[in-house]
Formats: structure tokens, sequence, C-alpha cells
């Protein structure tokens, strides 16, 4: 244990999507030494992987690569990734991160990102970061504004042929590279581990995700997205570009039986922003949208509304009793209309996009004693008036960590995190 | 220079990992068999999914996988639309 590096910062910041970077930025900026822990192989978290943004309509990616470059490039921000963060104490005025360095399975410093591993590896698996809607190799970058540029190989699946190492021109391939165990101590922390999805197959009246044609919305941000699987929007069970496309809102929020009764807060903006960008593709397409009710809670969403219904997107205020296989690989909805006095009604559709819930990506039990709130959400000590200050002193949160919120709200959340944290290593140190 | 990762010790390795090649072994098999089906039908023409699907009797969800790691990869295009559905072959060098 004694013998474990050990490395100091000024602040260590949990998860590197868009909370943890502008955390990062704006206490780098103030000179503080910042460490990023992120445990994927690339920062930038899910807004990297969107494809533009409500309500701008902003391309994702243009947004977020400056900011992850910045933080890549900063002199004062060290990003660690594909890391596990197995404990996080504060004692006295100290807070230690005990991580695991996980292998890529090649030389970082000799890594110059050239993808002649990827090209020349014989092994095809599914490709999560496009929604398993097609393929990647064993050997790969996770995807082209991927930071760092490095290439990791996915073991699980790969079958140690050697032509990685054969065809690697710096060298840097490395099958026998082993976990490694390190410390940070900080004088503060700053978690931003935002979300993941609640599961597609949860649910036996969605049909449990055995359905064809019913995708999440997070598969829709990567069907739309300008290096998505299809370069278009089409149909995953046999490549029609769709003729009508629903969206199901609160298909796993506001659902005590799924122990999520919160409203995820994003889903009815994303799925009007997902319909918008639909309707750009495919101009013909019919564009339907069954909600509980609309939450357009931001500045300009209201708006974003009202305009998405004057360009024919339908809304269908209902509750969807049941999504089965429909003829012609379509989806067959039965939902209670509403507002023609609940009765029940059928519809299909090429392709259905579920809105699942929102829930927390890391659960502090056994790693962390912060607390969590009754949602399992980091809890926010002063939610009103300083929603970054945590159970923990000198532990603060930012980003859907501490509950659903959008990228503006992340953002302003995550400058008021560095705001506190500052103060905090200013008064107390 | 390349001896860390030498015959020997990565015929060791592949032992300590045999369920790891195994499996990944099992996924070359069938994305070889499936490719090799895949391109045959679209080398001389361009075909839709269903097409393919039907010709090589494999689901037509698989093979719109398939056809789209293709043209990830730099194997095939996309060519004119037919009906609903695009039409899709490989590169001439393939
Ligand atoms: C389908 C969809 C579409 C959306 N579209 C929009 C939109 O158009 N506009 C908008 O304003 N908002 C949108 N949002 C919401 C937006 O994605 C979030 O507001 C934003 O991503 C929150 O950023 P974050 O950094 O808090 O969390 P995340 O993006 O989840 O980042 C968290 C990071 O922490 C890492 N991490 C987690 N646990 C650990 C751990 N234990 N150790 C190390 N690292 C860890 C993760 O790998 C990840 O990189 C959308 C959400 C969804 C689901
Ligand atoms: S071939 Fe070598 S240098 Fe190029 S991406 Fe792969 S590991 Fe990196
Ligand atoms: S050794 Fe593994 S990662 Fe490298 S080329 Fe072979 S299968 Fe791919």
């Amino acid at each position: 244990m004694n013998s474990r590096k050990k490395l100091n910062f000024d602040t260590v910041v949990i998860g590197g999507g868009i909370a943890g970077l502008q955390t990062a930025i704006d206490l780098g900026d103030q000179g503080f030494k910042v460490a990023i822990i992120e445990k994927d192989a690339t920062i930038g978290g899910t807004m990297i992987r969107l494809s533009k943004v409500f309500p701008t309509l902003d391309c994702a990616s243009c947004i977020t690569t400056p900011k992850m470059s910045e933080a890549a490039h900063h002199d004062n921000i060290t990003l660690f990734t594909m890391c596990t963060l197995n404990a996080l104490d504060k004692e006295s005025n100290k807070v230690t991160a005990s991580i695991t360095q996980q292998p890529r399975y090649l030389d970082p410093d000799k890594c110059i990102g050239c993808r002649q591993c990827e090209y020349n590896c014989p092994v095809y698996v599914l490709d999560e970061e496009q929604g398993d809607l097609t393929l990647r190799k064993a050997a790969y970058i996770p995807f082209s504004n991927a930071i760092p540029q490095l290439a990791l190989i996915d073991v699980e699946n790969c079958s140690l042929c050697g032509k990685c190492a054969k065809v690697c021109p710096t060298d840097a391939i490395d099958y026998f590279q082993e976990p490694e165990d390190f410390i940070i101590e900080a004088r503060t922390a700053v978690v931003t581990t935002g979300f993941n999805m609640t599961p597609a197959d949860q649910k036996k009246e969605y049909g449990q995700g055995k359905i064809e044609n019913v995708i999440t919305a997070l598969q829709m941000e990567r069907i739309l997205a300008p290096h998505g699987p299809y370069m278009r929007a089409l149909r995953p069970s046999d490549g029609k570009e769709p003729e009508s496309i629903a969206f199901i809102q609160c298909a796993g929020s506001r659902d005590k039986s799924l122990g999520v009764s919160y409203c995820s807060r994003v889903c009815c903006m994303y799925a009007i922003k997902q319909c918008m960008l639909l309707s750009g593709s495919l101009p013909l397409a019919d564009l339907t949208i069954y909600y509980m009710d609309i939450r357009a809670f931001g500045k300009g969403y209201e708006q974003f509304y009202q305009n998405a219904k004057a360009m024919g997107i339908e809304f269908v205020k209902s509750k969807i009793a049941s999504i089965s296989q429909g003829a012609d690989q379509s989806v067959a909805l039965k939902y209670e209309a509403q507002e023609e006095g609940g009765k029940l009604a059928t519809r299909e559709h090429d392709l259905v996009v579920l809105s699942l819930g929102i829930v927390p990506e890391w659960d502090p039990t056994g790693i962390c004693d912060i607390a969590k709130d009754t949602d399992q959400f980091i809890q926010c000590k002063m939610p009103k008036i300083a929603p970054t200050i945590t159970s923990i002193e000198g532990m603060f949160t930012a980003g859907v960590a501490s509950g659903p919120k959008d990228i503006v709200d992340t953002i302003a959340e995550s400058g008021a995190a560095a705001m506190e944290a500052g103060n905090y290593m200013k008064h107390y140190h | 220079m390349k001896d860390k990762n030498n015959k020997e010790k990565l015929k060791s390795l592949r032992k300590q990992r045999e369920a790891f090649v195994k499996n990944a072994r099992e996924h070359i098999k069938i994305s070889t068999r499936l490719f090799k089906k895949i391109k045959a039908e679209i080398k001389d023409k361009a075909m839709t999914i269903p097409e393919i699907a039907k010709a090589i009797e494999e689901p037509s969800s698989q093979v719109l996988i398939y056809v789209s790691g293709l043209k990830k990869f730099g194997m095939a295009v996309e060519k004119e639309k037919d009906g609903d559905y695009f039409k899709y072959q490989l590169v001439a060098k393939n």
C-alpha cells in the first residue's frame, strides 16, 4: 500500500463529462491544480455523444470538443482516463482518492492515435458508442473526436492474434499491461459523475427490449449525429427510411413501479429537438410525441415547443398501455387518448423512441460517505442557496450527479462548484 | 524491440485468457462468414438491406449492422434509393 504512487492536486474532480470539464477549467483558470478522474476511455460524457442540443440546435460536438480540448491542454489540469475510483475519503483537511488505472494494453506515451491497430484488427463487435447499431474492432479509438486520441484493446474480445503489435508504428502495444493503483491527495473534491438511463427492457408493457424498431433516445441521438451509424435516419430492423416515428415520454420516469418517481426534466425537450431534426432530414415523415404533460422549463424552451407544434409535429396527450410488434416490422402502440375521453386507441409507427428515465451513474455506497438524497442522486445540503454543497465539507457536486438537469444548468452549477471549491481552499487552507 | 510481446509470452497469455480468446475467435468466425456472404452479393451490383437479407437468408437487422460496418471501414458505399430503401455496393478493391 505504501509503495503506491501518490500525486498531489488542489482539487480532484470525479467524472469528465461537461460538468467535470467546466469545473476543472474554472478552477484551473484561477491557478488551482486539478485532476480529472474519468472511468471511460475518453472525456466528454453524454454531451459529446449527442447530435445537436436544444434549444439552440448547436452541433453538440462543435461546442463540447473545444471544452474537452481546453481541459486536455490546460497547464493546471491533468486527465486520468480509464480509471476506477475505489475510495474517496475526507480526513481533516485532506481528500484522498484511491484509484486504479485500468490498462489500455498499450503505452499511452507511445500511441500516436494512427489507428493502424484498429484497421488491422480482425475482430468485429457491436459498437456501444453507436448504440450497438454498427460494428467496431477489438482494438479501437472510441470515436473520431475522443480525447485523448489513444487506442485501447477490448481484452474480452481480443484473440491475441498479434496483428496490432505487428502493425503499430511506435511499438506501443503491450498485451501484458496490468491495472495500476495510485492515490491522489487533494484539498477539495468535486463529484460530477452524471447519469445513466433506466434499462430499456425494464417494463413488461414496453416489450422488455424485444420489439424491433423500439430504440432509446440515446440511440436516436447517434442516428441523428453526423458521424452516426447509418449517416442518416433509418430503422434498425431493415434499413427502411421511416415514414412515421413516435416518441414515448416518461418511459421510465414519474413511475413509482420503476423506483423513479421524479421527472427526468430533459426528456420533453430532447424529444422535441429530435423531432425537429428528423423533420429536417425526413420532411415527409409523420412525427408524434405521446406525452403526459410537456415540461418546457428553461429560457426559450416554451417557444421551442410552440415552434415544434407549428412545424406539424403531433402531440398526443396519452398514457401508453402497451407496445407490441405490428405488421411489416412496424411497432403497434395501444394508448389511452386523454383528450378523447380516455378511449383506448391503437396506432402503428415505423420507429418508436423511448424517453427513458435518468438515474445516477455513480453509487457512492462503500466508496465515499457522501450523502445521497431519497432519489439516490448526491444530496445537496442547501439546494436553494448553495446547490453544489454536499454533506461533506470540502466536497462539492455539479451537474446531473445531484439530479437531472440540462446542459445550461449543468454549466452554471459547475461554475458555482468551482467558486465554492476555490473559496473553501482560500479560507480554510 | 518487440520482445515484450514475443511469441512464447503470447502463447502463455493466450492460455491465461482462454475464455476471452475463444470468445474473440467466435466473433471472427461469425463476422467472416457474414461479410463473405454480403460481399459476394454486393460486389457487382447495389442492393437494399432486405434484398441482401433475402439472398443470404440472414435477418435484415443483422445485415444492416454488418453493411453499416462495411461502410464505416470504407469497404462499401451507399448508392441510390429504391422506394423506401437505400442500396449499398462494395467498393471496387474489396
Ligand atoms: C438523449 C438525451 C439527449 C439530451 N439532449 C440535451 C440537449 O439537447 N440539451 C441539453 O441541454 N441537455 C440535453 N441532455 C442532458 C445532458 O446530456 C446533460 O445535462 C449533461 O450531459 C450532463 O452532464 P454531466 O457532466 O453532469 O453528466 P455526464 O454527461 O453523465 O458525465 C458524467 C461523466 O462522469 C463519468 N463518471 C461517472 N461515474 C464515474 C466514476 N465513478 N468515476 C469516474 N468517472 C465517472 C462518466 O463516464 C461521464 O463521463 C440530453 C440527455 C439525454 C439522455
Ligand atoms: S497502431 Fe499503435 S500508435 Fe497507432 S493507434 Fe494503435 S496503438 Fe496507437
Ligand atoms: S491482438 Fe487483439 S486487438 Fe490486436 S489485432 Fe489481434 S484481436 Fe485485434
